[in-house]
């Protein structure tokens, strides 16, 4: 599926977070079988004082270095910044304010006031949410019903912080604060809806 | 010529430098066992066993705790920590006593009478989390959301202050060590080198291993410990500055001004200085596995040009990489988003060439796994477990959905104390003989205290990357809430957490039995002996400028008494 960017994005194919968790598993699997294969070494040794896999190391950096970049370059299409997509326009914008501890959602433009407590979101819509607060930094965290983190934007005072995102499944969508706010924040949580209509 | 292993004191780790350096060591670990038992009271009030603690579990006091405790980790252990690691490499490798001694119990006082300053701000109500983001520390005073008040902030900032001007000590201490020429010693006068101030500083910061041959054998090598060392002063000095200003403009908004800096300023200067400062410990730690795993191994390094390539390569990212903290600002500019990004690959990469180069040193070698060397690898399983979700978080197109998850805590638990602690542990048993002449009481309370907490660690941090890869945020005091139905599944998760931290607890106990034992045994000679002196090997770099003054055949005991 492609997402908001014109672009695919591992989220939009159901597993965002899983996907990262596969490549952990793997890499520490994979690590995990080369310090057996060292340990095993060590059970013999050669008499040899010198290190004998040094030769190889030229050639491990260039594929290590390769790997790294390859992994960073790949995604610079997906970098999550509507400032880097200017070609994406978004149908619907809704204005977010954050303060200790709630959530104000509205149509734009009314960014702090006529807060919806039910926001209704046509299903296909692009969203740019337009984000601010009035006291401290917070989290714009968006979950889905079954709790997959789907977006995320830090909201701070005296900025506006935005991001985009295309809902293709209808339902509730549900939007917790992820960044520390105060000794409010853990219960700092909002809704949206997302329907056919 | 070979590599040989020798035992021999340094003679420039004096008496008063080494008294020193056992109290910062000793004082380092007493801050982390009160960190680490802050963190059990946070870990039961996230797995909701507040309800069996009664007053302790409250939004309000979590927030105390959490702040207490992750600054008592990165500074109330890590900083004296790093000192006295540092401050014993120096003299003890570098065989140049310590430029300016004086400095020592200044430095010493300065830390621990800032730092519990620090601690008594977050008694006295302040919570506004280690990294405390501009403006939650000073919307503390009547009428705010946050409880606490505006002299608990005041209190808290000028602690900081204290503390980090302890840390413009060491660093005086630790330049003037490496590039004095006072000590008229081979690095001042080796014949036929090159003694500039540039070579001097390429040498200490790993640069010459990128200088062709011709010009590279002409410039007097550090020891790879020293060069450690160098590595992390430079950082935490170039950050210092932009992070005073920030604790400056902190203090000043405590007394009722308004703040002088704008929140995203704000946001850089903190970062600028809390990602070097997650090396700090660190790196010298890394010239401590270059150090001793060739004395476990038997073997020492073919070429040096390797074991020092990598270091540039963290220098300058280890400052470079601080923007990914703030990946999930899109007011940040947007060049720096992606030099950061860039940077913290660059940092992936060094990691990755030290792992490669430190491992294949003990490919079947005969490799001694006394304590010491269990606690490393240990630890370089942490570095690499945490080093593959930190590149993960490391590219904003992933961050955006492991950032303020448990995925972020994973990593820096992974790095912090699967690795950074661990080692700590493991330099401790190593070097405590040489700086106390007692040999440790119990081998066997070592083992325990080891296995203990690499399971309990291990197990904890784990549970947090699960955690964090099912989305749960991090920094919650009540993670699971009614009104979100996804949040339920949680709490088994968060309750393994608790558990795994109380196995780490325990673990601590026979190790603090073990060293108030050991403290309290006769010493095996007088301050001015060294009978119990670490074991060194001398590779075959022809610019170590000691190979030629140390005799073949010396006793070698690998495990040191422990």
């Amino acid at each position: 599926m492609l997402d908001a960017m014109g672009a695919i994005l591992p989220g939009d194919l159901g597993f965002g977070l899983q996907f990262l968790a596969i490549v952990f598993v793997l890499v520490a699997l994979l690590f995990a079988v080369l310090l057996g294969a060292l340990f095993w070494s060590t059970k013999h040794p050669n008499e040899s004082k010198k290190n004998g896999l040094e030769r190889f190391e030229r050639n491990y950096v260039i594929i290590f270095l390769a790997t790294v970049l390859v992994f960073s370059t790949s995604t610079l299409g997906l970098l999550p910044y509507p400032y880097a997509h200017p070609d994406i326009h978004p149908t619907l914008i809704v204005d977010v304010r954050a303060q200790q501890f709630q959530w104000c959602l509205s149509y734009y433009p009314n960014w702090g006031t006529d807060c919806q407590t039910d926001l209704q979101i046509p299903i296909g819509s692009i969203v740019l949410f337009n984000t601010s607060s009035i006291d401290v930094n917070h989290g714009f965290g968006l979950y889905s019903a079954n709790g997959q983190i789907l977006d995320q934007v830090q909201v701070m005072p005296g900025y506006y912080n935005n991001i985009i995102f295309q809902f293709t499944t209808s339902g509730p969508y549900y939007i917790r604060c992820l960044e520390f706010c105060g000794y409010g924040h853990f219960g700092m949580v909002t809704l949206l809806n997302v329907s056919q209509s | 010529m070979q590599p040989h292993i020798v035992q021999i004191p340094s003679a420039a780790l004096t008496p008063y430098t080494k008294s020193w350096v056992r109290r910062l060591l000793i004082m380092s670990f007493v801050d982390f066992i009160i960190s680490g038992t802050i963190a059990l009271f946070m870990r039961t009030d996230q797995s909701q066993g507040s309800n069996l603690l009664g007053p302790i579990g409250s939004p309000g006091v979590f927030g105390q705790l959490e702040t207490a405790h992750g600054l008592g980790m990165f500074v109330g252990w890590q900083f004296p920590f790093t000192y006295g690691l540092c401050l014993y490499i120096l003299p003890k490798y570098m065989k140049r006593r310590i430029y300016n001694e004086r400095l020592l119990p200044w430095m010493f006082y300065l830390f621990f009478g800032g730092f519990y300053m620090v601690w008594f701000a977050t008694l006295y109500g302040f919570g506004a989390g280690w990294y405390f983001l501009f403006p939650l520390p000073i919307l503390g005073g009547p009428g705010a959301s946050a409880p606490w008040s505006l002299d608990a902030s005041l209190l808290f900032f000028v602690g900081m202050i204290i503390t980090n001007l302890s840390l413009v000590l060491f660093v005086v201490m630790v330049f003037g060590t490496i590039f004095s020429t006072k000590y008229g010693d081979l690095f001042d006068t080796a014949p036929r080198m090159i003694h500039s101030f540039s070579s001097r500083l390429a040498a200490s910061l790993g640069f010459d291993g990128y200088l062709p041959g011709s010009v590279a054998n002409r410039i007097v090598g550090m020891p790879i410990a020293v060069i450690g060392v160098m590595v992390t002063a430079s950082d935490m000095i170039i950050s210092l500055p932009p992070f005073m200003v920030l604790l400056t403009d902190g203090a000043w908004a405590s007394v009722n001004n308004p703040p002088f800096l704008q929140n995203l300023v704000a946001k850089n200067f903190l970062w600028l200085n809390y990602h070097p400062i997650v090396y700090f410990a660190f790196f010298p730690l890394v010239g401590m596995y270059y150090t001793l795993i060739p004395v476990f191994a038997n073997r020492g390094f073919s070429s040096s040009r390797w074991i020092r390539i990598a270091w540039p390569l963290l220098l300058i990212p280890a400052v470079g990489v601080y923007s990914h903290h703030i990946f999930m600002d899109t007011a940040q500019p947007y060049l720096l988003q992606i030099i950061s990004q860039y940077m913290t690959m660059t940092v992936a990469l060094g990691s990755g060439i030290s792992v490669f180069t430190l491992l294949a040193l003990v490919w079947r070698s005969k490799y001694n796994f006394n304590l010491t060397a269990k606690w490393i690898f240990a630890a370089i399983l942490g570095w690499v477990l945490g080093g593959i979700i930190g590149t993960e978080l490391g590219d904003p197109a992933y961050n955006v959905y492991g950032h303020n998850t448990y995925m972020t805590l994973a990593h820096f638990h992974y790095n912090a104390l699967c690795g950074i602690v661990l080692a700590g542990f493991g330099f401790l048993y190593w070097v405590l003989p040489e700086l106390t002449n007692r040999k440790w009481w119990s081998k066997r309370l070592g083992e325990v205290h080891f296995w203990g907490t690499i399971i309990g660690a291990f197990g904890m941090v784990t549970d947090f990357a699960i955690m964090g890869y099912i989305g749960v945020p991090r920094k919650e005091f009540a993670p699971v809430v009614p009104v979100l139905p996804f949040t339920d599944i949680y709490s088994p998760y968060l309750l393994v957490a608790a558990s795994f931290a109380f196995v780490i607890a325990f673990s601590q106990l026979p190790f603090i039995y073990n060293l108030i034992k050991t403290m309290r045994s006769p010493p095996l000679g007088s301050e001015d002996e060294t009978p119990l002196a670490t074991p060194e090997i001398l590779g075959e770099d022809p610019r170590d400028p000691f190979l030629q003054k140390v005799s073949e055949g010396s006793n070698y005991s690998p495990s040191n008494g422990v």
